[in-house]
């Protein structure tokens, strides 16, 4: 216990200066690329120098990196992320509506990349060499290699125009059945292509356990086919959710094009437009805030497995499939 | 053959419960119940941050603040000024301006529009801290602003400016908000602060980089507006509008890029209509940026540039028109005609391709072995992009190397003028119809900084100066042609073409009296029905 204790002050030590490191990254980066907010919050017009400077001033944006920086920080120290240039709101009321859209749009494909990334590996796995294998394979290739605004357009010409099953875009009238609906599409095209990793990952695990000693004991003593891949799981449970964390991460990039496509205002959108505006206080909060559901969840997928325990774990399997053995007899 | 068979069996097992899960998925998310359809959906590309145009002041936010707010004066379908919340006005030598209030305006408050709203709204407008968008349409030749009577604001100028009406018009500065209501909100223009006006519709429900939705007022003085509610969907991508369009999703379909337009042309029972939306594109030789600095080159190039070929050929195809200057015609609507209008800017230097010419002018200048530069063009504008191409063809002839790259129109827009470019895209789509507008910026030659070239040129900042102090809008006439020509003369633009948009509609819709104003116009649904 104290052993678990330890190693999650040390993940959560890690992560918060990873944060950091990160907020002075981004920061840095969007001080030294090319722009002024001033200059688009003015658009193609005649602005004067002086007309410029003064907006500038008002946002603080003639100060040295480091003043900027500090005030950034001292804000964040204080839950106060500033004001998005672009529309003079808080960055937390800004950026709110997006984050639960863009929420919901993950929350979904997650929720069905594991589901379908488990079962197609499981099913994979038990028909080894088969032509099933060959196409699960093949479609796990094309999610991962297809380009995810190519993907999108695809299904939304064949399932949304076409076959009319789906809305086109957007995200409906604001009720929770709606936004399921709209956002069906959506999550279907990012599970298309994140969910290859959970299959791959799941069927070589269980094709890797399929040639241990346990595995050949319990078929020995005719333990049930299910109890035995139940069984099997669990030994791979590890590597199965290091892989859902990664596909998190990648749940969080693709939702950029994605939404784009389906013109849904969530935060992939939001980010892709702050960052060409250099609405710097608006990107640092994202960013911080995609990072930390990244680097949170890959530290709770890594404490999961700590507490896991493999070895004890397996033990108690065994222990289970000779009980289960005696009663099938 | 059997491996073959038993493979595409797989297949289809896999692929129907994938589709049979689909299905699953699409009905059971279908429980969500259907929202009221409003009596048109409109469908844009790109997204609006803010409703609030002292904001955030595009094209689009002008055009949506048209159906909420109202200047002192707008804009009318054929580009005319007329009444909005002054009734009259009288302007004494274009330099005392008395507005008298309409009576009985409302805002979608409730609460009456007074002198002192419009006082209040054309001080925010002025203080560029407040409203960065629209302050440069008042620059510091206001000296004050007033309210003289319960009924009328006077504006005193330093001299006469007689396009101070643009600024005070929904096109140009001036969209008026309750002072109180102004005074109290947070974040003007965004989703927990809806704006507020005095126009046609209010807005019920704004989502940015997804909707605005939009209702009839009962207390707008013009009398019921035409439909009852109205929404308009905001697209990240074009092809995504298209097939809404297909599926009947939108009724209309606004600013149609022309390279897209034969797209549309083929969705069954749509009307595609082309307007000139007195837009100007162009390019812009930084005379601050080697070798631009010398004007055998910016004459090569610019004699290099078949642009006849890029408007009738394959990147525009006719729907557009070959600029003879920078200001089209359709700008002058408040004083000529559009053929008077062409036949004064035909008399304006041209640079027509010609590419010995070309090779000769480079042969003069200090590289005449020819050299390499960068063009970048704004993502949004496809056709710049594939023009940039066709330039860069006709200019490797010469012995010149042009690359072209797309960045964002927001990172275009950041480095417009910001003398690294010797060569640069300019593209203005002009909101009022003041005939100076445009070249009052690209021709203000008082050196870097002020105008996207960076150029200095006196003779040409003096016809600048003429233009802000004309007595009339007839006055600007010739100050506009003339810093045009000394522009040309010196070879800092070269105009390209005068463009022009596309808008779609279903068929059981009919659109009426569509001009280059419409959209900017007053209770601009009226025209869709």
């Amino acid at each position: 216990m104290k052993r678990a204790a330890g190693y999650i002050a040390k993940r959560i030590l890690e992560l918060i200066v990873s944060l950091v490191l990160l907020s002075f990254v981004i920061f840095s980066l969007l001080y030294i690329a090319p722009g002024d907010p001033a200059r688009q919050l003015v658009g193609t017009k005649k602005a004067t120098p002086e007309l410029l400077a003064r907006i500038r001033e008002s946002y603080g944006l003639d100060d040295p990196f480091f003043v900027q920086y500090k005030r950034w920080i001292e804000g964040v120290l204080h839950f106060d992320f500033g004001k998005s240039i672009r529309t003079d709101q808080t960055v937390i009321e800004y950026v709110a509506p997006h984050a639960s859209v863009t929420l919901q749009l993950v929350v979904m494909a997650l929720v069905l990349s594991v589901i379908f990334g488990l079962m197609l590996g499981i099913v994979a796995a038990k028909s080894r060499g088969t032509k099933r294998d060959n196409v699960i394979n093949t479609l796990a290739l094309v999610g991962t290699s297809a380009p995810s605004f190519a993907v999108a357009l695809l299904f939304l010409y064949v399932f949304a125009l076409k076959f009319g099953w789906f809305p086109i875009y957007g995200i409906g009238n604001g009720s929770f059945g709606d936004s399921l609906r709209h956002l069906a599409l959506p999550s279907i095209v990012l599970t298309f292509g994140v969910s290859a990793l959970i299959v791959k990952i799941t069927r070589s695990a269980l094709l890797t356990e399929d040639s241990k000693d346990y595995t050949t004991f319990m078929r020995a003593r005719a333990v049930l086919p299910a109890r035995i891949t139940f069984v099997q799981l669990k030994n791979v449970s590890a590597p199965v959710l290091t892989s859902t964390g990664l596909v998190l991460a990648n749940l969080v990039a693709g939702t950029i094009l994605v939404e784009s496509v389906f013109s849904i205002p969530g935060l992939g959108n939001l980010l892709a437009s702050s960052v060409t505006f250099h609405d710097v206080p608006v990107v640092q909060f994202i960013a911080l805030a995609l990072a930390f559901i990244v680097c949170a969840s890959s530290a709770l997928v890594d404490i999961l497995v700590f507490l896991i325990d493999p070895l004890s774990g397996k033990a108690r399997s065994i222990h289970k499939i000779s009980t289960a053995g005696e009663k099938n007899r | 053959m059997k491996v073959m068979k038993t493979q595409k069996s797989a297949a289809l097992r896999i692929l129907s419960v994938a589709i049979a899960f689909m299905l699953v998925f699409a009905l059971s998310a279908c429980a969500g119940e259907e929202a009221a359809k409003p009596d048109l959906t409109i469908g844009v590309s790109g997204t609006i941050s803010s409703l609030d145009v002292n904001q955030e002041a595009g094209i689009l936010n002008y055009q949506l603040a048209a159906l909420t707010q109202e200047g002192l004066v707008s804009m009318g379908n054929d580009g005319e000024i007329v009444p909005s919340l002054a009734e009259s006005w009288t302007d004494e030598d274009a330099t005392v301006w008395k507005f008298k209030l309409r009576e009985g305006a409302k805002f979608h408050d409730g609460t009456d529009v007074t002198a002192d709203d419009v006082v209040y709204s054309i001080e925010r407008a002025m203080d560029p801290e407040q409203s960065p968008g629209v302050s440069i349409y008042f620059p510091d030749y206001v000296d004050t602003v007033e309210k003289t009577a319960d009924d009328e604001i006077t504006v005193t100028l330093d001299g006469s400016h007689a396009g101070f009406i643009w600024a005070v018009s929904n096109t140009g500065g001036l969209l008026v908000t309750p002072k109180a209501w102004s005074e109290e909100a947070g974040a003007i223009g965004s989703p927990t602060d809806l704006i507020v006006g005095s126009g046609p519709y209010k807005v019920v429900d704004f989502e940015p980089s997804s909707h605005v939705t939009y209702e009839a007022v009962d207390t707008w003085w013009g009398g019921a507006p035409a439909l009852t509610s109205l929404r308009v969907d905001f697209f990240g991508d074009e092809e995504t509008r298209l097939l809404a369009f297909t599926q009947g999703d939108i009724d209309f379909a606004l600013s149609i890029p022309v390279e897209n337009a034969d797209n549309w042309e083929k969705v069954e029972g749509a009307t595609i209509e082309y307007y000139p939306e007195r837009s100007y594109y162009g390019l812009t030789f930084d005379p601050t940026v080697e070798p631009f600095d010398d004007i055998h080159v910016r004459k090569a190039v610019a004699l290099a540039v078949d642009k006849e070929s890029i408007v009738s050929g394959s990147i525009l195809e006719g729907h557009s028109e070959v600029a003879s200057a920078i200001t089209p015609p359709e700008q002058f609507v408040a004083v000529l005609s559009a053929d008077e209008a062409k036949e004064q800017l035909d008399t304006i230097t041209q640079y027509n391709y010609d590419i010995d010419a070309a090779r000769a002018e480079l042969a003069q200048s200090k590289v005449p072995d020819g050299f390499t530069t960068t063009i970048y063009y704004p993502d949004a504008y496809k056709n710049a992009g594939e023009a940039s191409l066709a330039i860069a063809d006709t200019l490797l002839e010469i012995g010149i190397k042009l690359e072209v790259k797309e960045i964002p129109l927001e990172q275009w827009l950041n480095e417009v003028g910001d003398g690294n470019q010797g060569i640069a895209w300019m593209i203005y789509l002009a909101t009022t119809a003041e005939p100076g507008e445009i070249v009052a910026w690209l021709c203000d030659a008082q050196g870097s900084g002020i105008n996207p070239a960076n150029w200095t040129n006196e003779a040409a900042a003096e016809q600048v100066r003429l233009i802000l102090s004309a007595e009339s809008l007839e006055a600007q006439v010739p100050p506009t042609i003339e810093s045009n020509e000394i522009a040309e003369q010196e070879a800092v633009y070269q105009p390209l073409w005068w463009g022009e948009a596309a808008i779609a509609w279903q068929e059981g819709v009919t659109v009426k009296d569509f001009t280059s104003f419409s959209l900017l116009s007053p209770d601009w649904p009226k025209l869709f029905t």
